[in-house]
């Protein structure tokens, strides 16, 4: 009974903590300009992201190292150290975009001036971190993320044309527009398989300590808690495509996309969309900070982890102390969060093989998975994700510049 | 091999930015933006008329529109632009001030319905909002 209550928790988590900035402004910009056409990129990136972080859980189960870990020890110092050097740069631009977005949605409830809501998230999320239990920092994101399934309601009171959302999920290429269309797809991809996700999960996996005996629970809430956050996604393309393609807007702000459950649900409907921004990157930006902190201290061999109280593992505290002071400063230049979403984005999908690659390799080593190895399942479907990723690696940085970051 | 990739990112950076000159195409997308900032503003303006948005809401989201259209309209007005052209690109600059002075009237009355929905009108018909 505890494991099924555990487990209820787990997906109800992971349904509120799916959905980041990345996904925000790429599923509704997506929505407003191709329509359903790009439905299809959803489930393509669901499963990849369900791929990879069932080999990252099932790592950490079998042989009780987090990614990182593990890439340190089997691909060699100067591939780690890329592969650290990139997700730390992608790390930072993504956590910048979320405490720019915990900003906006704040200076939406208050109106509060925007600067002074930068400050006031960054030393709210370092209390946060520092007094609250890491049980309870999941519970009341993940919680508090669940506002966002406002999305799901607006969507579907938004009337949409269920034949041709039906249609969205058939893969196709545009015929119209196809630079911008491919651009769309690695943009999708790359906000649903941020690499900052599987370092989190994996890590947290160690925390908690899971064993063998947790591969079943890890398998189910991957499965399961990124399916149904997925269908956030495809709610928010939906939505984009409703209100926003049929009125002409090209969606350029946050407050835009609350707009968007405003319009058919009402103050009310607009109220919980903002408030699930709020917990949405509000939560996304506690994963991202710790993903990063892990990332080094896992490099360099520091004591690690959020159950630890920082005097315990000092480094560790100092680097998610200095990453928020860092994204701080960056957001406060005034950069617009939104437009460096689409960066970080597209950067992280550039450094995605760099954390996919080594994360095949290491569920692969019998050696050190013992029979907890990939499956043939696991091996075909990682393989095929690793050649898309490839793929769409190459080709972000020249789809970005022809498309304008994706404004032509 | 990475020296030759380097001068192609570059080169191709070189012909996207066009030396800053607005040409037809950019005209084409400085107008869609336009439409779409004063489309926005009307829907906006919209929920504001019928008590579908919170002032703080209104005030905030007209105030970004605002601003993003007064930045197009100082660009319109400043770039240098093909003589064939030119006339349009400072028609539009022009189209795009009148449309930010018209949000900077919803963001100085979010709650004032009358106000949202003379906007909302304005708005529209700039756009020309489907």
């Amino acid at each position: 009974m505890n494991k099924l209550f555990g487990l209820a928790l787990g997906i109800l988590a992971a349904i509120g903590g799916f959905v980041d900035i990345g996904d925000l402004v790429f599923n509704t910009a997506a929505g407003a300009t191709f329509g359903y056409q790009l439905a299809w990129v959803i489930p393509v990136g669901v499963l990849g992201i369900i791929v990879y972080s069932e080999m990252c859980g099932r790592v950490a189960a079998a042989s009780g190292k987090a990614v990182f870990d593990a890439i340190r020890e089997r691909v060699g110092f100067k591939a780690a150290l890329g592969a650290l050097v990139s997700s730390e740069v992608v790390n930072l631009m993504t956590l910048a975009c979320e405490i720019g977005g915990v900003a906006i949605a704040l200076q939406l409830l208050s109106g509060l001036p925007y600067r002074w809501l930068i400050l006031l998230a960054v030393v709210g999320l370092v209390v946060i971190i520092w007094v609250t239990s890491f049980q309870w920092i999941e519970r009341l994101f993940g919680y508090g993320g669940l506002c966002m399934l406002v999305f799901a309601v607006a969507a579907v009171k938004s009337s949409p044309d269920w034949a041709e959302v039906g249609k969205g999920f058939v893969p196709h290429i545009a015929q119209n527009n196809t630079t911008l269309y491919l651009y769309f797809v690695i943009g999708l991809l790359g906000a649903a398989m941020t690499p900052y996700e599987v370092y989190f999960y994996s890590s947290g996996g160690v925390e908690e300590e899971w064993g063998p005996k947790d591969i079943g629970m890890n398998r189910a809430n991957a499965i399961v808690g990124y399916a149904l956050g997925g269908t956030l996604s495809i709610a928010l393309m939906i939505v984009g495509a409703t209100v926003f393609l049929g009125h002409g807007i090209s969606p350029e702000h946050l407050g835009t996309i609350a707009l968007g459950a405003g319009d058919p649900l009402g103050k009310v409907g607009l109220l919980l969309a903002i408030v699930g921004i709020l917990f949405a990157v509000g939560g996304a930006s506690i994963d991202t900070v710790f993903a990063g902190a892990y990332n080094l201290a896992q490099f360099c061999g520091w004591e690690w982890g959020r159950y630890r109280h920082p005097s315990g593992a000092p480094r560790f505290a100092l680097t998610w102390f200095v990453l928020l002071i860092l994204a701080m400063g960056i957001v406060m230049t005034g950069v617009d969060p939104v437009v460096l979403t689409e960066y970080a984005v597209i950067f992280s999908v550039v450094a995605l093989p760099l954390t996919y690659l080594p994360i095949l390799l290491v569920a692969n080593d019998r050696a050190y998975m013992g029979r907890y190895g990939n499956g043939r399942i696991a091996n075909v479907l990682g393989v095929i994700y690793l050649v898309v990723i490839l793929v769409i690696s190459l080709s972000a940085i020249p789809l970005m510049i022809l498309t304008n970051t994706g404004q032509n | 091999m990475l020296r030759v990739l380097v001068i192609a990112a570059l080169a191709v950076l070189l012909v996207g930015c066009n030396g800053g000159t607005v040409d037809r195409q950019a005209l084409t997308n400085d107008a869609a933006t336009l439409d779409s900032i004063a489309c926005e503003g009307a829907l906006l303006a919209h929920n504001a008329a019928r008590g579908k948005t919170t002032a703080n809401f209104t005030r905030e989201q007209a105030e970004e529109l605002a601003i993003q259209a007064s930045n197009l309209a100082d660009a319109l007005a400043k770039r240098p632009a093909l003589a064939s052209i030119e006339q349009r690109v400072r028609a539009k600059a022009k189209d795009a001030a009148r449309v930010s002075a018209t949000l900077h009237r919803l963001q100085d009355n979010p709650s004032d319905r009358d106000v949202a929905a003379t906007v909302e009108r304005q708005l529209a018909s700039f756009g020309g909002c489907p």
